[in-house]
């Protein structure tokens, strides 16, 4: 072999090798091994209710809903929203990335979760109060003599004065959004912002819907 | 001895210019420091023992000048190893790897015509000097590795001291031996002395490919066991019997050299390829298994074995006076891997947060959608959280946050799988991290063709080393 096929004969044996290692690591998926990408928050498909009396699942479905309803409008994904929302200093952080102000983006968020609750209402998967009221009762501390008087109201009055879709649309136009995402680390703490919301629009609820039916009571029998 | 004694020192100090790198890790832990500042670890030795070579070999162009260079530099270089071994803070452990970098400059300068003088072979000496360097520095995080599992990152300073000591006597030894009209009788170097006023130009390309292939070979090392261990999470010592892949086939490469008998050009224009060839195939690699970086190991180190040695020899073949022309290739390769660590671990960095950044999105879609109570998803969340931010900028291990899990029956086997799919990711998000900078790893190798083409073999680069009398070599000082 010449001197000059011998220096050319070693690089040939090279790039024969590196061609083989690459082309086995590019068959079995070498340029595919990487991090799942968050899917497009508007394109995801709105999470089932699953079907039990459970107020976690209930809490679970509209908190994925809304927050992928208020990711799509403001752009982002449901996850960089979720990951930003328990720390105030990344909710502004993810908000001056959006372009919009922090309130603004809680609004956004109250807005998906008001829509996810709405979704819920219309496809009549919220289940009746009546069947969550031991877990109500339990979660907002409820003394067992006021239980125990709720238990003696029939279950579809209770239903009829406490629709669910209306006391939960309530609660989230009502609550303090920062005041709930500060405390999300903490359940105890959690639970602390949100019972006075849940009790706060069950009451407003039957309150109003008793002066309603007072009202028309009232005209009625002609005191209106 | 003597030769043994002083390639060892050869051996070490070149070693330790990767020999922290699986212990960078367990550093980073100790000093509570970024990824960029413990780069400097590796950084400012490189930086400095590439900026003194130059200077330091000029005190070494005798051979009695190098005993007393190679004498204060080893003294300074244990020293030195010393007080890094105890260094109570990463500024103390940088300033003391500047110190020891200084007395390697004069080492490593002075056993290359120490090795001549022992060996009594300009040919052999320099033959000795440059394999000895490279197993050095492919072996060196190899046993940095070890040593930190089975004993602590300081442990690999604290040895040196001791090694770098034996040199002394035989530096000595080395000089005295030269000055023995018996041995000087016997040796072809009493008979070639070369005038003190020449003063050859170094060899320009094969420097430069020097510099860029050690570039890219900092890529294959340091990234490597990098996401090893922080990536992958593999211990030091798996790390370190994965990465052992590149100094034995370093070791290969020399028998391959000797069959092709291909010339500098040859093996420095192959090595280059399969450098290149195996940083690319490191930033696909196709899951995170580590048996997949075995053949783009294997690439790597066999790029090794063909270059370094080949074009040290190049570069100092004829070229006078030899200890100046050693501080060159010195500083090429040195200089070259402070390139690639000042280009590469920004890159790297910023990937990995970047990467972070991804990671913790699929992390939090996983949490999202597992089929599990509400109650614990939140408790996740939190725990995934913490760890997240104590683990800031580095890859997190999640088992903590579920440990800490309260979980039912129901959901055990759902955790598990939410687990090792979180685990998955992370390994998914870390290998992608170090895409771009293996990339420009792979780049750095290929720019090294542009003067390996330029590389001009004589015929005499296709023999063996052998006894050359006509090689010109010591200048006889009296003692």
């Amino acid at each position: 072999m010449s001197a000059r096929a011998r220096t050319f004969a070693l690089p040939a044996l090279a790039v024969v090798l590196v061609a083989a290692v690459l082309g086995v690591q590019l068959a079995s998926g070498g340029t595919s091994y990487l991090p799942a990408a968050a899917a497009s928050a508007c394109s995801a498909q709105a999470p089932a209710l699953p079907g039990q009396d459970d107020l976690d699942a209930i809490t679970q479905t509209i908190v994925v809903d809304g927050v992928r309803r208020a990711a799509c409008r403001l752009g982002t994904s449901r996850e960089r929203l979720l990951v930003a929302l328990p720390s105030s200093r990344d909710r502004a952080a993810l908000a001056r990335d959006l372009g919009v102000t922090d309130a603004a983006l809680l609004e956004e968020l109250r807005s998906g979760l008001l829509e996810a609750v709405a979704r819920l209402d219309s496809e009549h998967a919220l289940p009746p109060v009546s069947s969550l009221l031991d877990d109500f009762a339990a979660r907002l501390g409820l003394p067992q003599l006021a239980v125990s008087a709720i238990r003696q109201i029939p279950a579809d009055v209770v239903d009829d004065l406490l629709p669910t879709g209306d006391v939960l649309r309530r609660a989230v136009t009502t609550v303090d959004l920062a005041k709930v995402l500060d405390g999300i680390d903490d359940s105890s703490q959690l639970e602390r912002a949100l019972a006075p919301a849940i009790s706060d629009a069950a009451i407003a609820e039957a309150r109003e819907r008793l002066s309603e039916r007072a009202g028309a009571l009232g005209g009625l029998l002609g005191l209106g | 001895m003597v030769i043994w004694l002083l390639a060892l020192a050869v051996g070490i100090v070149l070693a330790d210019s990767a020999i922290v790198t699986l212990a960078l890790p367990e550093v980073l832990r100790d000093f509570d420091a970024q990824v960029s500042g413990v780069s400097w670890v590796l950084t400012a030795y490189n930086l400095v023992l590439g900026l003194a070579a130059v200077p330091a070999a000029r005190g070494s162009v005798t051979t009695h000048g190098a005993a007393r260079t190679g004498v204060v530099g080893a003294a300074i270089f244990a020293a030195a190893s010393a007080v890094c071994g105890v260094a109570p803070d990463l500024g103390w452990l940088i300033g003391a790897r500047v110190v020891q970098a200084l007395g390697g400059a004069f080492v490593i300068t002075a056993a290359l015509e120490l090795l001549v003088a022992a060996t009594g072979s300009s040919r052999t000496g320099a033959a000795r000097w440059a394999t000895a360097g490279v197993i050095g520095a492919g072996i060196g995080p190899v046993v940095g590795g070890l040593l930190t599992e089975a004993l602590s990152w300081r442990a690999i300073f604290l040895v040196q001291v001791p090694l770098v000591l034996l040199a002394i006597p035989a530096m000595r030894r080395a000089a005295d031996r030269s000055a023995d009209p018996a041995w000087a009788a016997e040796a072809e170097t009493s008979t070639h002395p070369f005038p003190l006023d020449r003063t050859d130009r170094p060899r320009v390309a094969a420097n430069v490919a020097l510099g860029l292939l050690s570039a890219a070979l900092t890529a294959a090392l340091f990234l490597l066991v990098l996401l090893l261990i922080e990536g992958w999470r593999r211990t030091p010592v798996a790390a370190a019997l994965t990465v052992t892949v590149i100094p034995l086939a370093a070791f290969a490469a020399g028998a391959v050299a000797r069959r092709a008998q291909a010339g500098t050009q040859g093996e420095a224009i192959a090595g280059a390829i399969l450098v290149a060839g195996g940083l690319t195939a490191l930033a696909i690699l196709p899951d995170a298994n580590l048996a997949w970086t075995i053949a783009p190991q294997v690439l790597v180190g066999l790029g090794l074995g063909l270059t370094v040695e080949s074009l040290t020899a190049f570069a100092l073949h004829d070229r006078f006076p030899r200890a100046l022309q050693g501080g060159w290739t010195i500083a090429a390769r040195h200089l070259g891997i402070v390139v690639g660590l000042l280009i590469l671990t920004p890159l790297f960095v910023a990937d990995l947060d970047r990467a972070q950044g991804r990671a913790e999105e699929s992390i939090t879609a996983l949490v999202i959608d597992a089929p599990i109570a509400a109650s614990e998803k939140l408790e996740l969340a939190a725990g995934l959280q913490r760890q997240l931010t104590s683990e800031a900028g580095r890859v997190p291990d999640l088992a903590p946050a579920f440990n800490r899990l309260d979980v039912t029956p129901d959901d055990a086997a759902e955790v598990a799988e939410l687990q090792a799919s979180m685990n998955d990711q992370l390994e998914r998000a870390a290998t992608h991290a170090f895409q771009r900078a293996f990339l420009a790893g792979g780049i750095l190798a290929l720019l090294a063709l542009i003067p390996a083409l330029l590389l001009r073999d004589t015929a005499r680069d296709r023999e063996p080393p052998r006894a050359d009398p006509d090689a010109p070599t010591l200048v006889r000082v009296p003692s």
